[in-house]
């Protein structure tokens, strides 16, 4: 495979990513070039071409620490472990369907604005896991991180998540808080 | 072994290529309890539609253009080609083609991918830095390229700048406008670039080189370092005007 062949085929990913990650489009469009000059002038270092992809995002995750943020790296360690008790379509103490309630209730840009919301280290591997569907190994390996930090930051990620999109359903009255759990609108039951 | 413990184990062992004690407890509690199957399916569900919910918009056109642009002039640089031949033909190579950089000759791939670049911005012009403020532009390459970008004065209107590969090398590429006519001013810290192209002038107090390739006029130098090329269809009067 020839190298723009293997640039062009993930293009849009790093465009994804880097649209999220930055939550800009004009620092978006520096970060994937940035990424490409990188990727091209390193391409010795990618040993299969099945891995491109981790390891375009890998230079795109790596740039943008190093640049946007400044050097400065995602935080190492959430503080605490959580509980991982909490199911994820369980809220305000009623149980919901994911399809039905939630995302079927949201906008595909409410989707990416509410991943644009996280924190960083809840957005990368929600974005690097969920979105680009790279293996827990290749994330660890990205973000220089553990097993254990990577399973607390994707329950927790997926958790802010849920609960912004969950505000952004009710926002648009599709579901209403009761006081024993959520409530569909009529007309949304039909 | 009890649900947290279980939905610990799992939620982060996603293929586990080594399968312990706890591994197979966890799996085999999980089978058993239906909370922590529908603990688990609800994650699986989730990831799964966020990931529907998603429509990735494409890359925008310009840009895919200026990165697959660069990758192509890559490609004529293939390290393929040194794997291929070993280091001895490798120094050969880099004696030819050190060569055809020095002689006085303008068809050398060089200079056909600098005019390449430059009538690519006047068919399209695509900047990265849209400014006349060099000190904006300056500012902009600083972690950008791998030098300190000295631009010369040059009586033209900058336009902006943005980012160029060239070779193996990155290099901060400037517009400006002349006369209705457009200008590229290529800049680069690489030693090995060849300026003693074409005739030898002196442009305020300058030793430089101008060759014409293709209908446009280069201007090649260098100064502290840098090498800078200049680019753009005007004559070499009209050139001497703006140095």
């Amino acid at each position: 495979m020839r190298q723009d062949e293997l640039i062009e085929r993930h293009l849009d990913a790093l465009w994804f990513a880097a649209l999220r990650l930055t939550r800009n489009r004009e620092d978006a469009e520096d970060l994937v070039q940035e990424t490409c000059v990188r990727a091209y002038e390193n391409l010795d270092s990618l040993r299969s071409y099945g891995k491109a992809k981790a390891w375009l995002l890998k230079i795109l995750t790596n740039t943008f620490i190093n640049k946007y943020r400044k050097g400065k790296l995602m935080p190492q360690e959430v503080d605490v472990e959580p509980d991982f008790l909490e199911p994820i379509f369980y809220k305000s103490g009623q149980y919901f369907d994911l399809e039905k309630d939630l995302f079927s209730r949201v906008m595909d840009d409410e989707v990416k604005d509410a991943i644009d919301s996280l924190p960083i280290e809840f957005r990368t591997v929600v974005l690097l896991v969920d979105i680009e569907e790279l293996s827990y190994r290749e994330v660890e390996d990205i973000l220089k991180i553990s097993p254990g930090t990577l399973a607390s930051r994707l329950y927790r990620g997926r958790r802010l998540l849920r609960d912004t999109l969950y505000e952004y359903a009710k926002r648009r009255h599709h579901i209403r808080d009761r006081e024993d759990g959520l409530q569909r609108n009529k007309k949304d039951t039909i | 072994m009890d649900c947290k413990e279980t939905r610990r184990i799992l939620f982060k062992s996603e293929s586990p290529e080594v399968v312990n004690e706890d591994l197979v407890n966890s799996k085999r509690h999980v089978k058993e309890c239906r909370e922590c199957s529908e603990f688990l399916e609800g994650e699986r569900v989730f990831s799964a539609m966020l990931k529907t919910a998603v429509r990735k918009d494409p890359v925008p056109r310009e840009l895919k253009d200026r990165i697959l642009h660069s990758s192509k002039r890559e490609r004529k640089y293939p390290k393929a080609f040194f794997q291929w031949v070993g280091i001895a033909a490798s120094i050969l190579f880099l004696v030819v083609t050190g060569y055809f950089l020095t002689v006085s000759r303008n068809d050398s791939p060089l200079l056909k991918e600098i005019v390449n670049d430059h009538v690519q911005f006047v068919l399209s012009p695509d900047v990265q830095i849209g400014s006349s403020d060099l000190g904006e532009i300056k500012k902009w390459f600083r972690d950008k390229v791998d030098f300190a970008v000295v631009v010369p004065s040059i009586s033209a209107k900058l336009k902006g700048g943005r980012l160029c590969l060239l070779g193996n090398k990155r290099l901060a590429l400037l517009f400006y406008e002349y006369g209705g006519s457009q200008i590229s001013l290529f800049i680069s810290d690489n030693p090995d670039l060849k300026v003693n192209i074409g005739k030898e002038v002196v442009l305020n107090n300058r030793k430089m080189h101008i060759v014409e390739n293709r209908g446009y006029n280069l201007l090649l130098w260098q100064e502290k370092g840098l090498t800078y090329v200049l680019v753009s269809e005007l004559t070499f009067e009209e050139i001497q005007k703006i140095i």
